[in-house]
């Protein structure tokens, strides 16, 4: 990765407040929903973020959308710090990130034409001429296998798949450098996720973007992204390349992700791994490690009072987990 | 991994278990203003003893409308029920009233929604509902036997502390305690059957792990028999012992979950399989089904999949095919299908 | 909705058969009474009353209407001071609709604008809109009615004024819970990322999106405004002597109601009708314009 990475996200923190109205609105909890959080994407690559319910994804999206401020931490887009955008500086990062969120039902206004969907991101932030926009939407529209002459259409008129294709065509209009891609294909029928899925891998190469992709769906990380992060509890447990992850997890959560997700053929041997007791919600984590009271595998009191660091090991492979501190440590081949 | 009952005669026992529910030629359909829309054109499968079977669709299939017809709960006032049989037992449940399916839905064969916020009513506590469940299926009476018979079948779906549980309303629990109480309500009167449609779909990836388990548990201690209504092939190869596939209303291949994986005989099942990433291996790409399922209302003559179909012929789309049976020599394996009239042919996509 | 249900239309019929089958859903018969009753007579009053609505001859005071035996020339008789009550009824309807139509126009623009921004912007904002509105809807319009007629005298605008003070709150609530659920949906989030302004966004992504709430609203409230017009007049504090408004027809024929029923009873008959069939055809708006019903 010689080049210097589209975004990159450090130590990135989100709480939320919870007052209590019998002591006087004082702070009495405290929503840890991002806490910690720090990674790359590449130019042209994907990032997958992977985890259950309450992880925190959603949260991360919102805060690298400028739809939410963090609480601590920075955002780079390139150079660009997301913080405080102003004016000019302001209009070109929304230019520059655009997304495409799950229900392809309610992501398109249903009273506005596809093609002033499709343009909204050209027209609100600078002024360009009609023959430009025009263009620009045929090509897009093109560019996601749409016909440019049902751009007068209204959404209503289109499948779910090809509503999809609307909102990512609307999400290259502006030629962005980082698209986050919010399950993006969860609510669309089998059949027609394969070929979404192609279309985003396709486009991708040829508009020179990079995803941020939001799943939950293991095997579609697997489809679609390079790297994969696995979240828990607002913190990123393991992070590898794509291949390096599936070949080996390390993370105990990781491992039992991968032991409940279900197989593709009946034959599938899997070590069985079933976590007790609920996803965790994130009010008032437990000191230490995020994971420890579901964790199988937890050491002892390490586990409850100190949260691991995030070591890389060979192969930019990282993981959270003082299992591997141990045996890093008496190994002696952790960096920090 | 399957039922106790399957592992058993998987042993080499040689016997079957009895089949307890036969479905023959089930037809129902939608009458609209705009269209008459037929979700289910001729259907027919059958269960067996403590088997598991999958009916997987997707949506516009049929599948959810077939798994309503089959307790007459047809979608009113536009679904009726046209055709067919459906028979428990032996006994034809589509010829009985609404009074004589009542002693049948909730007590001898049960169904589980795939929404766990309207499945339960969150106006009573959880305790409340299981115990109107006891009493309407007529399973016990008098408060002390019926508090008790609450309690053991909380446990029995594995919630912790049940007994402080039973006061508790629905929104106070999580989604997937939610899908177990729905659980413990469709098992409470020992039912033959439990219909479950898509009900994980809403459901975080180790909290369906578990519930997939406590329903495997629950075959194993009770025999029950279960249909799964889904649209992923991933339920039906960790829990299914035979697949139906569905498509516009019409059963397209059925068999042994095995030989369905390992032979897909139907070019559908074979684009459906190549279609859906997989865990366990890289896939360099997806193949993708051309067009789309066809709209309901449509009149449509021939096979249903021709259209998306890239072996089809001219005498696929005017008649459609019959069903060949004893594929990759299951004789419970068969295929609507006219290109098996070639014994040897199986859907290679290109 | 499924991917399937969403193409479900086909190339069938032509144009003009499916503007016929259209035509024929609607509800004929409210559509009917409404232009009969109020938008033809206000259109063509001069051509269709037969009698000025403002004099009247003392000498033809208090006759019965002519189905009645009374003289052919008043079809449905005259009041007290000797008007046709049939042509003061066709002249009436152009005061229904003006007070209708602009008080609801007033109310409905400023509830709307206020309801939009406490949606939109909750905080602040809608903390004070939504106090506003609960204090609005708990004081009895007719106190209301009273102190501006006394501030300002009875007259028209008067009427108009109360009229929008009590329907904005009306309409501020409304809007306020379909601006809240609205600005939640994805293609809201998605135009702030493309980085539309609050302005556009409510104007461009929130308005047309309750615009058939708000139709759906105004039928309702036509019915509402015609009988609190009414009301106000009864008690003195409406549209003023001698304008044929309806509802100070029926206060003025209150006194005669033993003796000369008709001078109350057919215009509070326009205004039964005239409300009766705004109300179906809003309730029929409602059905036809609700997404929900309309999937299978």
């Amino acid at each position: 990765m010689a080049s210097d990475p589209t975004l990159r996200v450090e130590e990135l923190r989100r709480h939320f407040p919870v007052t209590s109205w019998r002591r006087f609105r004082k702070t009495t909890s405290l929503v840890k929903a991002v806490d910690g959080l720090s990674f790359d994407v590449g130019q042209g690559e994907t990032v997958a973020l992977v985890g259950e319910s309450g992880c925190g994804k959603t949260t991360t999206a919102k805060l690298i959308l400028a739809l939410d401020v963090p609480t601590s931490g920075t955002i780079m887009l390139g150079d660009t710090n997301v913080q405080n955008l102003r004016g000019e500086a302001y209009r070109h990062y929304r230019e520059q990130v655009q997304a495409v969120f799950q229900d392809p039902w309610s992501s398109l206004n249903p009273r506005m034409r596809v093609k002033e969907i499709v343009s909204e991101p050209l027209v609100v932030n600078r002024k360009r001429s009609r023959r430009e926009v025009h263009a620009r939407v045929a090509e897009v529209l093109d560019a996601v296998g749409l016909n440019p002459a049902h751009a007068d259409r209204f959404p209503h008129e289109f499948s779910g798949g090809q509503r999809q294709r609307i909102a990512l065509a609307s999400a290259l209009s502006s030629d962005p450098k980082l698209i986050i891609l919010d399950e993006p294909v969860s609510s669309l029928d089998v059949s027609i996720r394969a070929q979404t899925m192609n279309l985003f891998r396709d486009l991708q190469g040829q508009f020179n973007v990079s995803y941020l992709l939001i799943v939950h769906d293991l095997a579609v990380a697997r489809y679609m992204s390079d790297e994969v992060a696995v979240m828990y509890l607002g913190k990123i447990v393991e992070h590898a390349r794509t291949e390096d992850l599936f070949r080996d997890p390390r993370h105990p959560y990781t491992k039992a992700l991968f032991a409940a997700a279900l197989p593709g053929h009946p034959d599938v041997q899997r070590e069985e791994i079933i976590l007790e007791g609920e996803v965790p919600s994130p009010i008032d984590p437990p000191p230490g490690c995020p994971f420890h009271p579901r964790c199988p595998m937890k050491i002892g009191e390490i586990c409850e009072t100190t949260v691991p660091a995030l070591r890389t090991h060979e192969g930019r492979h990282a993981v959270s987990c003082h299992l591997y501190d141990e045996e890093a440590a008496a190994t002696g081949t952790a960096e920090a | 991994m399957r039922s106790a009952a399957a592992v058993q005669e998987h042993a080499g026992a040689g016997v079957q278990p009895e089949v307890i529910l036969e479905v023959k030629d089930l037809r129902s359909y939608l009458f609209t203003k705009r269209a008459t829309i037929k979700a289910v054109d001729g259907v027919s499968f059958y269960l067996r003893r403590g088997e598991t079977l999958g009916i997987v669709g997707e949506s516009g299939s049929g599948k959810s409308i077939m798994a309503l017809s089959l307790l007459q709960m047809e979608p009113k006032p536009a679904g009726r029920i046209v055709g067919g049989e459906v028979l428990f037992h032996g006994d034809d449940l589509l010829r009985k009233s609404q009074g004589e399916m009542r002693k049948v839905r909730g007590r001898r064969i049960s169904m589980i929604l795939q929404d766990p916020q309207t499945s339960l009513n969150p106006v009573f506590t959880i305790g409340n509902q299981l115990a109107e469940a006891f009493v309407t299926g007529q399973q016990e009476s008098g408060r002390g036997r019926v508090a008790k018979a609450v309690v053991d079948v909380l446990r029995k779906v594995n919630i912790a502390d049940p007994e402080r549980r039973v006061t508790a309303f629905p929104h106070q629990l999580s989604g997937g305690m939610k899908q177990r109480v729905v659980g413990a309500i469709a098992i409470s009167c020992s039912p033959d059957i439990v219909i479950a449609d898509e009900p994980t779909t809403s459901l975080d990836l180790t909290i369906q792990a578990q519930y997939l388990r406590l329903i495997k548990q629950l075959q194993d201690t009770t025999g029950v028999g279960v249909i799964f209504i889904t649209h992923d092939f991933g339920i039906v190869a960790k829990m299914c012992d035979r697949v139906a596939v569905m498509y516009a209303g019409k059963i397209v291949e059925h068999g042994p979950v095995r030989s369905l994986f390992n032979h897909p005989s139907h070019p559908y099942t074979q684009a459906l399989i190549n279609s859906v990433p997989k865990l366990e291996e890289r896939t360099e790409r997806l193949y993708s089904i051309p067009g789309q399922p066809p709209a309901p209302g449509q009149e449509l003559v021939g096979c249903r999949f021709a259209a998306r179909c890239e072996f089809a012929d001219e005498r696929c789309r005017q008649e459609y095919p019959p069903q060949f049976e004893g594929l990759s020599r299951e004789s419970e394996h068969t295929a609507d299908c006219w290109r098996l009239e070639d014994p040897t042919w199986r859907p290679i996509p290109h | 909705m499924s991917e399937a249900q969403a193409s479900a239309v086909g190339a069938g019929p032509t144009k003009a058969r499916l503007l016929w089958r259209q035509l024929r859903e609607l509800p004929l018969l409210p559509i009917a009474i409404i232009l009969v009753v109020l938008v033809i007579p206000a259109i063509f009053a001069e051509s269709l009353a037969p009698h000025n609505p403002y004099s009247g001859s003392l000498r033809a005071r208090l006759q019965p209407p002519a189905f009645l035996g009374g003289p052919s020339e008043f079809l449905l008789g005259t009041d007290h001071q000797g008007r046709d009550v049939f042509s003061r009824i066709i002249f009436g309807s152009r005061i229904a609709i003006a007070v209708a139509g602009a008080g609801i126009l007033i109310g409905g623009t400023i509830g709307t604008t206020l309801g939009l921004i406490a949606g939109y912007f909750r905080g602040f904002a809608e903390t004070v809109v939504t106090r506003l509105v609960d204090l609005t809807l708990s004081i009895p319009a007719i106190l209301v009615a009273l102190v501006v007629a006394a501030a300002i005298g009875a007259r028209f605008s008067a009427v108009v004024a109360i009229v929008a003070l009590v329907l904005w709150a009306v309409y501020a609530r409304q809007v306020r819970a379909e601006a809240l659920k609205w600005a939640q949906s994805d293609f809201v989030a998605r135009a702030r990322v493309a980085g539309a302004s609050h302005f556009r966004i409510i104007v461009r992504h929130i308005l047309p999106n309750i615009a058939n709430t708000l139709i759906v609203l105004s039928t309702l409230q036509v019915g509402f405004v015609i009988v609190f017009e009414g009301s106000l007049s009864f008690l003195g504090v409406g549209i003023p002597r001698p304008n044929p408004a309806w509802g100070l027809m029926v206060a003025d024929g209150r006194i005669h109601v033993v003796s000369a029923w008709w001078i109350a009873f057919f215009p509070g008959l326009a205004i039964m009708l005239t409300v009766l069939s705004v109300n179906m055809l809003g309730d029929w708006l409602r059905d036809r314009l609700d997404p929900k019903l309309t999937q299978v």
